[in-house]
């Protein structure tokens, strides 16, 4: 306490001038008397006061005593040092913003990817204890899978309960299921985002609730009375103004009045990353008023995976025993229930990562670590450069730096000086690049992927991007700064660095620390362009893919006649009566009523061919399932390959027939026509025709391999949310009015979603490879203008340095072309070595990068080719303008010169 | 050296205190004058080192100055005890009276440390 009480006065001490005086003054007072007692016992006046002085021990020794007490001796020499580094910044306006921007441009391109990084990959979910908590998902090791990464496939209810009931690792275990609910409340109905949880959620979270309650623990199972939501902050703030008297009020969802018992905790959204912000709780119980059609029975089937579950773990339980103790239990259920269950255990992933989606998790990590390799390297460049500016003005500062080494400062407190100044140089950049970030955030933002909603992330610059973006710029200043410091205080070093820049030529051996710099500086640029480049051609194939369908004037609408509790038979009538209105509409050549949007997936179901039975131990394959209306293949411009399309003559009541993906009929009956073909779903025995195969077209994600897909006909297999396909004769915008009002006339209460022209869907769907292009070619351009900038100026020092070199050449007869070659020559086989290094490098770690990329090989010559090139050029011309001033040294004068 | 240093820091701080609380208000000087004459010669030729002690334990809070007169006449700084100080050697006070006692034991000839 009195250390910190002393501490602070000595830095108030350090910041005050005057009180030097008034001790002057008490130190006069202090002399007097001794002299006058001096004098008092017999001395004369001159020898007491010399006594009196000696006995102090020196008048000024004791006020430096006093001073160093006073304030804190460090601090005052870091000041003087800050001024001295300031006064010297100052001097050279044209070095400190070469210097400051380069480096706000570095450490604002690493600011802007952060940001990023730290609001979704380093986000924690706001919950109490997250590493305890972990989510459980079915692994099918029976049921074969052709997407890429589903691997951890969520978990069916039924099977859930079992877990919760039985298990004894976990304090608890809760479900979720997403779900949209029709929000009646406003002027125009609206779809809002919901989650069917288990009454326990919020407990196992580990939550308290900003207003009200959480759910009751018998909520999910009474049998009525559940009709409760609890509202996410920013539902209660943005949708309801922060009604003060929310809590008992009713919402109509699904046009069901639900009483709001609570509200979530502000910034709790949910367990996943990506959720809108805006959500809306109700018990699970509510299932069977909320989902409709075969949602409904599968929320109680045991093998429909419909849920998430999670749970947290007791104290003491490692997730691995946690692990294999639900495993055991899963071989029990599936002995108990071997129809559902066969092939099926579980396995756990830690909730931070599940947050991210628990297959994508390792592809967005991966994202992010590239985005922040790729602007390391830009920034290690650009330190590079500095490093090298610094180094030739610690030989232009030699002499200041000899005077102040002959006046007794020490090595260190001259390294210390010219850390500080590189410091300042870093801090400047940083806070320059803040500002970089700040713009180039909102740069970023327009490359959002479309499951990133409005709400849903918060790229702040909180306090962790602040501290993140201090440390880069201190850490950067010592990288930068600590070589050429340590360098410009070795006088006896600067001596032979003085005679090799004057005398030789520029070189390995001559200048082996510049030449280092050069070789590096090429390296980094070749392989941050490498990624670049790679991410580019990716793009360009991404964009350049066969979607299976005509991406022009195609619009989509999506509305749940489910919300409004529609029997299937008004549901039919309403399909036939939307697509009627729809193609009488002016602008629309055809309109198509289909379960799944474009390049949204779908369902799911186990498909088995006739006479391959799930008894008999085949392995059935996951399939996705679209149940569409006739005119869906004419709408979408999907050909078929053999056989026929649906027409209005597929009901109830005739054959049961379908139509398969080419991907479909290879899966199943490789080399065969698939015609007349006859398979079943699991758990369902009817049997199913192949009545047409249509040509393979994108299901779930661009790039893909071609899926497996079947069409039933909505006659057929109903699903009650659904979405509106149009063929539009012009921009397909200027139908959405036309059809939004349409469907109005058929039921006002109906809320329409995701109105999207297909481009921009397509828009969304290449986000991911056209932002990785994008910023990745923006990052690359400047890893390029950074070096070519860096490379320029170690050529053009070494020409200053060599020009007395080259004048005695010339004198002795060398030609122009002579000196060109030379110079040229110099630079670029530091150039070839850094490429060569480069290339080295880059082909070792761009494997990481496949599974990130479109159909571009991770060592893709011709990117390889294109980016040596284009380095080897600008390093030609970076070389060239110093080596024609070189060129035009006058012999005469260069004689002369020093 | 640096260590020495400490240990005369302390030593003379307490000297300072102790002073203060057998003479009242005093300037630097007095004190320095009354330091050498309880001590015989420590402080011969380094009454400087009063002045950073004196700053210190005023930084500290322990003692608090004033300026004044001296009984000549001449301008001086009057320091004197703040109730921290007081109870600062007081505890002070018992700590070095307990390290000697201990000391003693050891150093006194022909007894053993029992």
């Amino acid at each position: 306490m009195r250390a910190i009480h002393a501490f602070l006065q000595r830095l108030a001490g350090t910041f005050q001038k005057n009180k030097e005086h008034s001790f002057a003054e008490e130190l006069d007072g202090h002399v007097q008397m001794h002299t006058d007692d001096n004098i008092r016992r017999g001395m004369n006046a001159e020898e007491a006061r010399r006594n009196a002085v000696m006995k102090l021990g020196g008048i000024e020794q004791t006020k430096e005593m006093y001073h160093d007490r006073k304030s804190l001796p460090l601090l005052e020499v870091f000041i003087q040092d800050v001024r001295y580094g300031l006064r010297m910044l100052r001097k050279n306006p044209g070095f400190t913003a070469v210097a400051v921007l380069s480096l706000a441009l570095g450490i604002g391109a690493n600011t802007t990817i952060f940001t990023v990084v730290n609001a979704t990959l380093l986000n924690a979910l706001p919950v109490r204890d997250l590493p305890r908590l972990v989510q459980l998902d079915t692994v099918d090791s029976k049921t074969l899978v052709t997407q890429a990464r589903a691997v951890k496939l969520g978990m069916s209810y039924p099977n859930f309960q079992d877990y919760r009931r039985d298990n004894q690792a976990f304090t608890d275990l809760a479900a979720v299921f997403p779900t949209l609910l029709t929000w009646s409340g406003g002027a125009e109905p609206r779809q809002v985002q919901a989650e069917l949880v288990s009454a326990n959620y919020f407990d196992v979270l580990g939550l308290r609730p900003a207003q009200g309650r959480f759910f009751m623990p018998d909520e999910d199972t009474k049998p009525s009375g559940n009709d409760v939501a609890v509202l996410s902050y920013s539902f209660w703030t943005n949708k309801l103004g922060s009604d003060p008297s929310i809590i008992g009020k009713q919402l109509i969802f699904d046009a069901r009045p639900y009483t709001v018992i609570g509200v979530a905790p502000r910034g709790f959204k949910g367990t996943l990353t990506f959720l809108s912000s805006e959500q809306v709780w109700v018990p699970s119980s509510m299932a069977d008023q909320i989902l409709g059609g075969k949602e409904k029975e599968f929320f109680k089937d045991r093998r429909a995976l419909m849920v998430i579950a999670f749970g947290r773990l007791k104290p003491g339980i490692a997730a691995e025993a946690a692990e294999a103790s639900l495993k055991t239990m899963a071989t029990h259920l599936e002995a108990e229930f071997p129809k559902d269950n066969s092939g099926r255990s579980v396995a756990l992933s830690p909730m931070a990562d599940a947050a991210l989606g628990v297959n994508d998790h390792q592809r967005f990590t991966l994202a992010g670590g590239v985005m922040m390799g790729v602007v390391g390297l830009v920034l290690l460049i650009a330190c590079v450069n500095l490093a090298n500016l610094l180094l030739a003005q610690g030989a232009r500062r030699q002499k200041e730096i000899t005077l102040r080494a002959a006046l007794g400062a020490n090595r260190g407190r001259i390294v210390r000086q010219m850390m500080t100044e590189s410091l300042l140089l870093s801090l400047a950049g940083g806070a320059a690049g803040l500002a970089i970030a700040y713009a180039g955030r909102s740069i970023l933002w327009a490359f959002r992927p479309p499951f990133i909603d409005q709400t849903g992330i918060d790229l702040s610059l909180d306090s962790r991007v602040l501290l993140f973006t201090l440390g880069v710029s201190i850490l950067t200043g010592i990288i930068f700064g600590l070589v050429p410091a340590v360098k410009a205080s070795r006088p006896d070093l600067m001596e032979t660095l003085k005679s090799g820049g004057r005398g030789g030529t520029m070189g390995w051996k001559r200048d082996p620390l510049r030449s280092m710099l050069v070789i590096g500086e090429m390296a980094l640029a070749l392989i941050a362009l490498v990624g670049a480049g790679l991410f580019l051609r990716s793009m360009q194939n991404a964009q350049k893919i066969d979607l299976g369908f005509e991406s022009r004037n195609l619009l989509v609408m999506s509305f749940d006649l489910g919300a409004l509790h529609y029997e299937e038979g008004r549901g039919q009538q309403f399909y036939r009566a939307a697509i009627e209105r729809a193609k009488n509409s002016p602008g629309v050549a055809s309109a198509s009523v289909a379960s799944n949007a474009p390049m949204g997936g779908g369902f799911a179901r186990t498909v088995f061919p006739e006479g391959r039975d799930e008894a008999s131990g085949y392995r059935g394959t996951l399939t996705t399932v679209n149940d569409i209306t006739p005119e869906y293949f004419d709408t979408m411009r999907i050909p078929l390959v053999r056989g026929r399309a649906f027409n209005d003559s597929d009901r109830k009541e005739t054959a049961v027939v379908a139509i398969a993906s080419e991907a479909m009929i290879k899966q199943y009956w490789p080399n065969e026509n698939g015609l007349g073909k006859r398979f079943h779903f699991f758990g369902d025995p009817t049997l199913r025709e192949i009545v047409g195969v249509a040509a393979n077209s994108v299901v779930g994600e661009v790039g893909e391999d071609p899926q497996p897909i079947v069409f039933l006909p909505m006659t057929q297999d109903y699903v009650p949310a659904a979405t509106l396909h149009l063929r539009t004769t012009g921009r397909p915008e200027s139908a959405a009015g036309t059809m939004r009002a349409a469907f109005q006339s058929l039921d006002p209460n109906l809320a329409i979603t995701n109105v999207f022209s297909i481009e921009q869907i397509l828009a969304q769907a290449l986000w991911a490879p056209r932002a990785g292009g994008v910023l990745l070619g923006l990052f690359g351009a400047l890893a390029l203008l950074l070096s070519a900038v860096g490379v320029y100026g170690v050529l053009s020092y070494s020409v200053n340095q060599q020009t007395r070199e080259i004048g005695l050449r010339m004198a002795l007869g060398a030609q122009r072309g002579d000196v060109m070659r030379l110079i040229l020559g110099q630079g670029l086989r530091l150039t070839v070595v850094g490429l060569g290094l480069g290339v080295l490098v880059a082909l070792a770690t761009m494997r990481v990068l496949v599974s990130l990329l479109f159909a571009v090989r991770a060592y893709d010559p011709w990117t390889y080719a294109a980016v040596t090139m284009l380095l080897t050029s600008v390093a030609l011309l970076a070389c060239y303008i110093p080596a024609r001033r070189a060129m035009r040294v006058d012999p005469m004068v260069a004689l002369r010169y020093d | 050296m640096a260590e020495k240093m400490d240990v005369w820091q302390g030593t003379l701080a307490l000297m300072i205190l102790k002073t203060l609380e057998a003479l009242g208000p005093l300037h630097g000087y007095g004190i320095a004058r009354r330091i050498e004459q309880t001590s015989g010669d420590v402080l011969a030729v380094n009454y400087g080192t009063l002045y950073p002690a004196l700053l210190k334990l005023e930084q500290e809070g322990h003692i608090s100055s004033e300026w004044g007169q001296s009984d000549n006449n001449r301008k001086a700084k009057y320091y004197k005890l703040t109730r921290a100080g007081r109870r600062f050697l007081g505890r002070e006070e018992r700590d070095w009276e307990q390290t000697t006692a201990i000391l003693a034991r050891f150093l006194a000839p022909g007894k053993e440390p029992a």
